[in-house]
C-alpha cells in the first residue's frame, strides 16, 4: 500500500457490500473512554456524552414496573441502586472477573454499558460507525475479546487501543512523553517513543481515585468524632473539593451526628490525604525515566501529561512537579485540558487516522 | 470553562438585543410574536462554534487559516443547524397537522364502514323477502289459472280433478325448476356485488387500521430519532500531508495488526 492510499478512498468504501450498500451517507467516528468510574465518548458528529460506569437491572417484576426499563445506566441506576441489581464492570480499570452468576453478570453489564455509551453517540442509520475504544493498559486478552464482541453488536468495524496511548495521540505528543492517566481503579502511566508502547513502557498503579476514597473515608472517621457517613458521601466530596497544594477556602463539610448535620472542617484532612498518591506516581515516573536512553531523559521529565478524573485534583500538577524536583532532578507536567474527555478525544483522533482498508478488514 | 463560555454567549446575544414590552409592542399594532429562547440561540452558536473547532482539530490545526475563514466556517455550520432546527420544527408542525387529519380520516373511514356493512346486510334480506313474496304470488296465480281452465273443460270427461292434479304437478315442477335457474343467476349477481363490497369493506378496514396506527404515533409525539449526522460524508485516514505522517502511519499499522491478531482470535474463538 502507498502512503497515498492511507488516505481516503471513497470508491473502495462504495464497493463494499451488504448493508453497507445502505450506509453512504457518511461515516460516523466513535472514540470511547471505558473507565471504572466514567465511560466517555466523543463523536464526529460532535456529540460528546460521559455517563457513570454502572449499570442496574430491576431486582424483581414489581421494580421493573415501577422503573419502566429493563436496565438503567449510570447517575440514575445509582440514584436508585435499592431498587436494582447494580453492576460496576469494571475494576482496577479492568472487567472485573470471578466465578458463576456475577462474573457474568458484570460481562453482561459491561456489554450492556458499551452499547449504550454507543448509543449516546446519536449514529445515523445511514452511516458506517467506526470506533476506537480506549482499553485499561494492563487490560487482559479475555477482557478485550469481551469488549470488543460487545462493541461489534453496536458498530460496524471496531478496534482497542491503549488508554494512556489514546490521550497522547490526541495531543499530537508521540515522542518522548510520560503519560500520567489516574482514574478511579487505576493510574497509568505510559512512556512514549514514537512507537507503540510496549510493557516495558507502562506501569499500572492502584493510587488513583479508588484509593483516596477509602484513605478520605478512614481520616474523615479519625477527624470528624462520632460522624455517620458512607464512602460515596466521601467520593463527592473529594470530587468537589480535592486539592494537593496552594491555599484553599476552608472546607467544611456537614456530616449526621446521632441524626444531627454537623459541620465539620476538613481543609488540611483533605489536602494531606489527596497528597498520598503523589509519591508512589513519582517513584513509577522515576522509574520510566531510569530505564529510557540517558539521552533524552532529561527530556522526557520535561514532557510529562497529567490527563484522567484525578488529574482535576486542584494543584496536582504543580505538586508532582514539586516532587520530581526533588526526588529526580526536574519536571515539567502539563495538565490536559480536559481531563473526562482526553482518552475519548485521542481514541476519536485515532479512528479518523485509521486507513480504510484497516477498518475494512476488522468488519 | 463550557458554562462561562455559554454564558459569554449569551450576555453577548444579550447584548445585541433590545428591550421591550408587551403593551409597546400593542401599540405598534403587534398582537403575535415568534419567541426563540436565549438558551437555543446561545447553544446553537456554541454547537456552531465547537463543531467547526473540532472540525479543525481533527484535521489537524492549519496556521495558515485566517480568522475570516474560521469565521466564515462558523457562521455555514450555525445557519447549517439553525436549518435543522427549523426543519425539526416543521417536521413538529407537519405533525400535528398530520395528527388533526388523520383524526377526521379515521372518523370518516369509520362512518364508512358501518355504512357499507349495513349497506351488505340490507342487500342480502332484500334478495330473501322479495324472492319469497314473488315465489308466493307465482305459484298463486299459476293454480289460479289452471284450475279456471279446467273448469271449463269439467262437464265432457269428469276427470278434472285428477287432470288438474297431474298438470298443476307438471306445471309447478317446471316452474321450480325455472326458478332454480333464475335464482341461480340472482344469487350469483348477488354474491358479485356483495364481494366487491366485501373487498372494499376489507380495504377501508385496512385503511382505518393503519390510520389508527400513525394516529396513535403522532398522539404520543413520537418522531423517529435520526440521529446526528457526522461532518465526514466519507472514510477519512491519515492525511499524506501530515508532518508525522510516517511515524503516524506506523503507529496506526501496529494498533491495526494488535487488534487483527486480537480480533481473528476472538472470532476463531
Amino acid at each position: 500500500m502507498t502512503d497515498e492510499q492511507m488516505s481516503a478512498n471513497p470508491e473502495s468504501q462504495a464497493q463494499s457490500g451488504g448493508s453497507d450498500s445502505e450506509k453512504k451517507h457518511g461515516v460516523l467516528y466513535i472514540g470511547v473512554d471505558l473507565g471504572t468510574s466514567r465511560t466517555s465518548i466523543s463523536a464526529s458528529n460532535g456529540v460528546r456524552e460521559t455517563v457513570a460506569s454502572a449499570v442496574g437491572y430491576p431486582k424483581d417484576v414489581v421494580a421493573m414496573k415501577l422503573l419502566g426499563k429493563e436496565v438503567l445506566f449510570g447517575d440514575e441506576a445509582l440514584q436508585k441502586r435499592l431498587s436494582l441489581n447494580l453492576y460496576k464492570p469494571l475494576e482496577h480499570g479492568v472487567l472485573k472477573s470471578g466465578d458463576g452468576e456475577d462474573s457474568e453478570g458484570n460481562l453482561r453489564a459491561a456489554k450492556d454499558l458499551l452499547k449504550e455509551a454507543i448509543r449516546l453517540a446519536k449514529a445515523r442509520k445511514d452511516e458506517l460507525v467506526y470506533a476506537v475504544i480506549g482499553a485499561p493498559a494492563q487490560a487482559s486478552i479475555h477482557n478485550k475479546k469481551a469488549i470488543i464482541e460487545a462493541a461489534r453488536e453496536s458498530v460496524d468495524s471496531v478496534m482497542l487501543c491503549s488508554e494512556p496511548f489514546a490521550v497522547a495521540y490526541g495531543l499530537d505528543w508521540l515522542e518522548d512523553v510520560l503519560v500520567i492517566d489516574i482514574g478511579a481503579g487505576t493510574t497509568d502511566l505510559c512512556r512514549m517513543h514514537g512507537t507503540m508502547p510496549e510493557d516495558a513502557d507502562q506501569i499500572t498503579l492502584n493510587y488513583a481515585g479508588d484509593y483516596l476514597d477509602r484513605e478520605l473515608f478512614k481520616a474523615f472517621q479519625e477527624a470528624c468524632t462520632g460522624a455517620d457517613f458512607t464512602i460515596n458521601m466521601v467520593k463527592e466530596i473529594k470530587e468537589k473539593y480535592a486539592y494537593v497544594s496552594g491555599s484553599s477556602e476552608t472546607i467544611t463539610v456537614h456530616f449526621p451526628v446521632a441524626g444531627k448535620p454537623t459541620p465539620f472542617e476538613v481543609t488540611e484532612v483533605v489536602k494531606n490525604t489527596c497528597k498520598k498518591i503523589i509519591p508512589p506516581i513519582v517513584e513509577a515516573l522515576g522509574s520510566l525515566v531510569a530505564s529510557f536512553d540517558p539521552e533524552f531523559q532529561e527530556r522526557l521529565k520535561g514532557r510529562v501529561l497529567l490527563a484522567g478524573g484525578g488529574s482535576l485534583i486542584r494543584g496536582l500538577d504543580r505538586a508532582i512537579e514539586d516532587e520530581m524536583r526533588e526526588k529526580l532532578g526536574s519536571g515539567r507536567v502539563v495538565r490536559i485540558e480536559e481531563p473526562i474527555y482526553g482518552g475519548a478525544n485521542g481514541a476519536l483522533k485515532i479512528a479518523h487516522d485509521m486507513p480504510e482498508d484497516f477498518w475494512e478488514k476488522l468488519k | 470553562m463550557a458554562r462561562g463560555i455559554k454564558k459569554k454567549i449569551q450576555q453577548a446575544v444579550r447584548k445585541l438585543s433590545y428591550r421591550t414590552t408587551v403593551d409597546q409592542l400593542k401599540k405598534k399594532g403587534i398582537n403575535r410574536v415568534n419567541v426563540v429562547g436565549i438558551d437555543r440561540i446561545s447553544a446553537l452558536i456554541e454547537t456552531a462554534v465547537h463543531r467547526t473547532l473540532k472540525a479543525r482539530m481533527a484535521l489537524g490545526f492549519d496556521p495558515d487559516l485566517t480568522h475570516g475563514e474560521i469565521a466564515n466556517e462558523t457562521r455555514a455550520e450555525f445557519l447549517r443547524l439553525l436549518r435543522n432546527k427549523e426543519s425539526l420544527k416543521k417536521v413538529q408542525k407537519e405533525t400535528e397537522e398530520e395528527k388533526e387529519s388523520l383524526k377526521s380520516q379515521v372518523g370518516k373511514l369509520q362512518e364508512e364502514l358501518q355504512t357499507l356493512q349495513r349497506e351488505i346486510e340490507e342487500k342480502r334480506q332484500r334478495f330473501v323477502r322479495e324472492e319469497r313474496v314473488r315465489t308466493a304470488a307465482e305459484d298463486e296465480a299459476l293454480v289460479q289459472a289452471v284450475q279456471e281452465l279446467l273448469g271449463k273443460i269439467d262437464s265432457g270427461t269428469g276427470k278434472a280433478a285428477e287432470i288438474q292434479e297431474e298438470l298443476l304437478a307438471l306445471f309447478l315442477g317446471r316452474l321450480e325448476e325455472e326458478r332454480k335457474r333464475v335464482r341461480a343467476q340472482k344469487e350469483q349477481e348477488l354474491r358479485k356485488e356483495v364481494d366487491l363490497l366485501n373487498r372494499r369493506l376489507h380495504k377501508v378496514t385496512q385503511t382505518l387500521d393503519q390510520t389508527e396506527g400513525r394516529l396513535q404515533q403522532a398522539l404520543s409525539g413520537q418522531v423517529e430519532d435520526l440521529g446526528v449526522s457526522s461532518i465526514y460524508k466519507e472514510v477519512q485516514g491519515l492525511s499524506s500531508s501530515d508532518p508525522e505522517f510516517k511515524k503516524k502511519k506506523s503507529l496506526m499499522t501496529s494498533i491495526f495488526e494488535a487488534n487483527l491478531e486480537l480480533q481473528k482470535g476472538s472470532s476463531s474463538a
